[in-house]
């Protein structure tokens, strides 16, 4: 489906019909609950989140403007929504922020045998700021403009905190034992 | 320790999004770098191994939460029939800008379908409008041809604005009142929401105003249209302005999208056109390489042939061996200078030259031996050149 077809289905959620915003529903609910599945590692959470970051778009459809693409808007809203819950799970457990690290030096090895169990863990070893452009560039394969505009940052920040957090994720893995290919 | 300018290289090369000059310069550092060339192998690894991981599947409760939720949401502000009816009304209000007095105080008495006495309502708002008509219009009383007094009455409308204790009810009960109250503001808002429809109403209803009190009750009706577009811009009015807002980005939207099919077709034209483009340098860059092959198998094959010649000690022969390769390869490198590959060209006619000489020099009594060796070392010349970087180079060039 092109980026017109959604401004059209747009345009029908916002003369009233429904069944429009259920054919976005289903179109976007895979990548926002992966989005956010990314950024949280826990299943039922990130469903909350998409959850509410859908009924968000839909309170605010009113407010998108048709010059940008829908996706960015509501990818925008979900990784809002991400931020927003684990500044949250932060501020009451302090236990999720605690695990982060910018330095791969003070992580010890783990013990997760498969490599996309490492990976994950590897990420939820980044800080949010991180993990999100990794989330965007490598799960949703988003360009460096289209993650500035979800993130409202520039694109020159965008490649810089993508370039770091790759090689911090690169770190981390050696660690952890992997990419010792040669 | 790498330097930043081949950090952000590498990246841009795992992100596809070098230019042919930033990737040339980046292999020809990783060549001789081999910590950077490790760094860049990893995150490259890194990058695969990311795009591999699986995605989740939804649950399948979410889409159904989420329309419940909806559900839930729009409920209780159901004045129409959800939170989306509510859209319809805003883009409807767009359509009715035209509307007259009568037509935006139908709507407002419309807008409270819930109200238990809806003739009460419609009654009331009659009464809160000729309210807000008299003291518009008729208060204070405009002496006729005296046009200071529309001056005095937009004072007026800038210093005291009619506000519900204006409006005396006395037939009325407080939930009425109330009723009322809000159908003044929500007809004030209307007013001003409408005002410049209004203003253009009142100007053509001035112009074919025939009577004194009918001129006397269309100026007063332009100077409050003016008002209420004066108002509307003060700020006194923030639903009207954000009506006038939403009204705009609207108008933006409906533009972008009818601009958007053209932009459509031209982006997809560019894609077109930039594909093909690849496609091409693709092909010549394959049929370079496979040229070079093959003229670096017949110089090796030239060279075989020329030792051979040498063990057994045939001069006649050799010198055959030398003209028809010589030959050979000025068919070839005519062949590419045709295609406009100058550097493949003017390599291999100047070999085809040099087979040439070393022909006649076998012919004339030299030594075989360095008619051999010009052989062997024209045959590694032509291997380097059918090598892949260097048709690499060539394309960087």
């Amino acid at each position: 489906m092109t980026d017109t077809e959604d401004l059209e289905l747009v345009h029908r959620c916002q003369a009233g019909d429904r069944s429009a915003f259920e054919h976005l529903v289903d179109k976007y609910q895979g990548a926002i609950f992966n989005l956010a599945l990314r950024m949280v590692q826990n299943q039922e959470d990130a469903e909350d989140i998409a959850q509410t970051a859908f009924l968000k778009a839909f309170e605010r459809l009113e407010t998108f403007n048709a010059r940008f693409r829908f996706f960015s808007w509501l990818y925008r809203i979900a990784v809002n929504e991400s931020l927003s819950f684990l500044e949250a799970r932060k501020r009451f457990s302090g236990l999720e922020e605690a695990d982060q690290i910018a330095d791969p030096e003070q992580v010890d090895p783990v013990e997760a045998s498969d490599l996309s169990a490492k990976m994950e863990e590897a990420l939820m070893q980044l800080t949010v700021d991180y993990r999100a452009v990794v989330v965007l560039k490598h799960f949703e394969g988003l360009s460096y403009e289209e993650i500035g505009q979800i993130l409202e940052i520039p694109e020159k920040k965008v490649k810089s905190r993508l370039f770091s957090a790759r090689q911090i994720l690169r770190d981390l893995l050696v660690k952890k034992g992997l990419g010792q290919h040669d | 320790m790498i330097e930043q300018s081949i950090l952000e290289l590498i990246n841009k090369d795992i992100d596809s999004v070098c230019t042919p000059e930033e990737s040339f310069r980046l292999q020809e550092f990783l060549r001789t770098n081999p910590e950077a060339n490790k760094l860049h192998e990893d995150l490259r690894l890194l990058t695969v191994t990311l795009q591999k991981m699986p995605a989740a599947e939804p649950p399948r409760s979410l889409k159904p939460a989420i329309l419940r939720s909806l559900e839930a949401k729009s409920a209780p502000r159901h004045r129409t029939s959800s939170a989306a009816g509510w859209l319809t009304g805003v883009l409807g209000r767009r359509s009715r800008l035209s509307l007259n007095w009568r037509g935006a105080m139908e709507n407002t008495a419309n807008k409270t379908p819930n109200s238990p006495k809806p003739i009460l309502v419609i009654v009331g708002s009659l009464a809160a409008i000729a309210v807000v008509v008299y003291f518009s219009f008729f208060y204070p009383p405009v002496p006729a041809g005296d046009t200071e007094g529309t001056i005095g009455a937009v004072k007026k409308y800038r210093t005291a604005q009619i506000t519900e204790q204006d409006v005396v009810l006395d037939a009325m009960t407080s939930s009425n009142a109330d009723v009322v109250a809000k159908a003044m503001t929500q007809t004030s808002a209307k007013l001003a929401e409408n005002a410049l429809a209004l203003s253009k109403e009142a100007e053509s209803a001035l112009a074919a105003a025939r009577t004194a009190e009918e001129k006397q009750f269309a100026e007063g009706a332009l100077t409050l249209a003016r008002e209420a577009m004066a108002v509307k811009f003060e700020g006194a009015a923030v639903e009207a302005r954000k009506q006038y807002e939403k009204a705009t980005e609207l108008a933006s939207q409906a533009e972008a999208l009818k601009t958007r099919d053209k932009m459509k077709e031209a982006s997809k034209l560019n894609e077109g056109v930039a594909v093909l483009a690849k496609s091409f340098e693709q092909i010549q860059q394959l049929g370079i390489r496979q040229e070079m092959i093959a003229v670096s198998a017949e110089a090796r094959k030239l060279s075989e042939r020329m030792e051979s010649s040498m063990t057994e000690g045939s001069r006649k022969e050799a010198s055959q061996i030398l003209a028809e390769a010589s030959k050979q390869f000025a068919v070839r490198g005519e062949a590419l200078q045709a295609l406009g590959l100058k550097a493949e060209a003017k390599e291999i006619l100047a070999a085809a030259k040099t087979l040439s000489s070393q022909a006649d020099a076998v012919k004339a009594g030299e030594n075989l031996k360095t008619s051999l060796e010009a052989a062997q070392s024209l045959a590694g010349k032509m291997e380097l050149l059918s090598r892949p970087d260097f048709a690499r180079e060539k394309s960087a060039e």
